[in-house]
């Protein structure tokens, strides 16, 4: 178990006029080399989340535990949960919780607002300087982090509020992957790219998948879940609605309940049915599958 | 960063249900007061100043303010305060009596100094109260429409006041937005490791750049997209504007332009007695303190 999610609530402007409870206890496993994917409705309470599995939100109550990390803005379940740990951990969670930040990266959503910069390799250098990795390292990182992103060498030295918006992003999001993150969360980063810098970016979460790290991605678009996730969390209204797969849950027959976009393959399925195709499709998950049975109808 | 002060809170209180234009003029008095002199008895100042205390907490707790916001904006006054004493206690001013250290070569210092810094730091907070006091009980827009009002003699002179006032509520609208901003930002850096809370100075001016760089980026593109925006809608700065409301007076407004008159001649007579006439009021009300004198 890597990320462990156990019974979170989170308000907001707790004890103001404007309080909001976002989480309403939730409760979720991620493994190790998973690629997940958390969806819902706008203010399902995704973002809030995430936010949670580094730190940068405490949860109200209930804990997040990642590897040997906990988080919990509940100081006294933290003081019990610690006392049933090794020293270690102890230390780990008292002197050195900036690493949680290290070990889980985070590309926010229109990540390109962090750039701050004069060049790109100084800004992509920036996050492994502060988890302390040493000049010349952070350098080689921060090069090959660039190189996998598609940024030619060429742009290094280049001031990066001259990038158009997609070559922002992508920058921004090498700047988290310099630091090697185990995990990579990442907050609809396909959000407002064309097709094509959509499935570049995509691919490249893809490949970093491959490296055998953890991904959590939150994204509105149902086809990029379909097409890359093995596992959804579909939130609903701060609550934890169901964890299931991609097939499982678009063929759901109550699908349009869940206010969830459907992917153009499961869009297509369902014209076939209505106009008539008799086959039965409930088995079917991809396109060529679904092209044999097309041909094979069309022939007999 | 949320919680910051001058965020408008959505309450019915007297306070909120007032004119903008009486709660701006109401403000600026009752600023007078706090700086009036009260004469050079520090008993007498410290009672006068305890009493205003009294009403501007009052005030807060009528347009129910909450006190923590109030004391977390509070904080970031401990570099002024460290440089106010710093500045009073060295260049001692004014009758001193009370000796703190008096080095080898004359020079004294008083313990004056300090209580000067702090009835300087204690109206400074009243200020910081009363502006949270308006900020948070009227809307940024109404806070304009009060301005623009009290502008309005400056057109016999071609002063264009709309086009400030339309400035003013444009940067007041703006400030929630900007935090907002700020806080992603912030949260964004986070992630990359930098600690905005500890560190030495030259370490936090370094994880201050990486705030205020891309603010100031997001600030620009902002206001380019706005003014567009306003282009497109046919906004034109010296063009005749209708609004939405229309301020009108009622009996709340009278009452508390009654209260302000009260107030400021209160404060005016009790200024004019101490200062012109050293009289201490102290003494005066509660003749049994007499003969105990700071
Ligand atoms: N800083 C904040 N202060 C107060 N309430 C907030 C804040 N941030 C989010 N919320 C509220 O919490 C709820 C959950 O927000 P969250 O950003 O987690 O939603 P989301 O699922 O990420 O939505 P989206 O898909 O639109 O990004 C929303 O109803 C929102 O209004
Ligand atoms: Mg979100």
């Amino acid at each position: 178990m890597q990320i462990e999610v156990n019974n979170v609530t989170y308000t907001y402007n707790k004890k103001r006029f404007d309080e909001f409870e976002a989480l309403k206890g939730i409760s979720l496993k991620i493994d190790k080399g998973e690629f997940v994917a958390l969806v819902g409705k706008t203010g399902s309470g995704k973002s809030t989340l995430i936010q949670t599995f580094n730190g940068l939100i405490l949860p109200t109550s209930g804990y997040v535990k990642v590897d040997d990390f906990i988080v919990t803005g509940d100081k006294k379940l933290k003081r019990q949960l610690l006392k049933k740990e090794s020293k270690e951990v102890q230390i780990l969670n008292k002197k050195k919780a900036y690493l949680l930040r290290k070990k889980v990266g985070m590309v926010f959503q229109f990540p390109e607002y962090q750039l701050f910069a004069d060049t790109i390799l100084k800004d992509v250098m920036f996050g492994p300087l502060n988890f302390k990795v040493e000049e010349n390292l952070a350098k080689e990182k921060s090069i090959n982090a660039l190189k996998s992103v598609g940024i030619d060498e060429s742009y290094f030295e280049r001031n990066p509020f001259e990038l158009s918006g997609g070559e922002k992003r992508r920058v921004a999001i090498a700047g988290i992957l310099a630091s090697e993150p185990d995990i990579l969360i990442l907050d609809e980063p396909t959000a407002g790219l064309d097709p094509n810098g959509k499935k570049e970016i995509m691919n490249l979460i893809k490949d970093i998948h491959k490296e055998g790290k953890t991904i959590i991605l939150v994204t509105h678009d149902m086809d990029v879940v379909m097409d890359y996730v093995d596992k959804i969390f579909v939130l609903n209204d701060g609550k934890l609605l169901e964890e299931t797969t991609p097939n499982i849950l678009f063929n759901k027959e109550n699908i349009l309940d869940y206010s969830l976009e459907i992917p153009t393959f499961y869009k297509f399925k369902n014209l076939l049915k209505k106009y008539g195709f008799c086959k039965d499709l409930s088995k079917i998950n991809e396109f060529n599958e679904l092209i044999d049975i097309i041909c094979e109808d069309k022939n007999d | 960063m949320t919680n910051i002060f001058g965020k408008y809170t959505q309450y019915n209180t007297i306070i909120h249900k007032c004119d903008p234009r009486i709660k701006i003029l109401g403000l600026i008095l009752i600023m007078v007061i706090c700086f009036l002199p009260y004469g050079s008895n520090y008993m007498n100042q410290l009672a006068i100043l305890a009493v205003l205390g009294v009403v501007i907490v009052s005030l807060m707790i009528i347009a129910k303010i909450n006190f923590l916001d109030f004391f977390k904006s509070l904080k970031v006054m401990w570099f002024m305060v460290i440089f106010l004493l710093i500045i009073n206690v060295f260049i001692p001013y004014g009758n001193n009596e009370h000796v703190m250290i008096s080095f080898s070569n004359g020079y004294t210092l008083y313990w004056e100094g300090v209580l000067n810094t702090f009835m300087v730091v204690f109206r400074l907070i009243l200020m910081i109260a009363l502006t949270m006091i308006l900020t948070s009980t009227t809307t940024p827009m109404d806070i304009t429409y009060g301005f623009e009002w009290y502008l309005s003699p400056l057109k016999i002179f071609k002063f264009p006041t709309q086009v400030v006032a339309m400035t003013i509520s444009l940067a007041l609208r703006f400030i929630p937005t900007l935090l907002e901003q700020a806080n992603r930002i912030m949260k964004a850096q986070k992630s990359r490791g930098v600690d905005y809370n500890r560190g030495f100075l030259s370490k936090k001016i370094k994880s201050i750049t990486t705030l205020i760089v891309p603010l100031l980026v997001s600030c620009f593109s902002i206001s380019d997209d706005l003014s567009l925006a306003m282009e497109a809608r046919g906004y034109d700065p010296y063009g005749k504007r209708s609004r939405y409301r229309i301020l009108k007076f009622s009996i709340y407004d009278l009452v508390s332009i009654l209260f302000f008159i009260i107030l400021l001649g209160a404060f005016i007579y009790l200024s004019v007695i101490t200062n012109h006439y050293g009289v201490n009021i102290i003494e005066t009300l509660f003749p049994l303190t007499e003969g105990v004198t700071f």
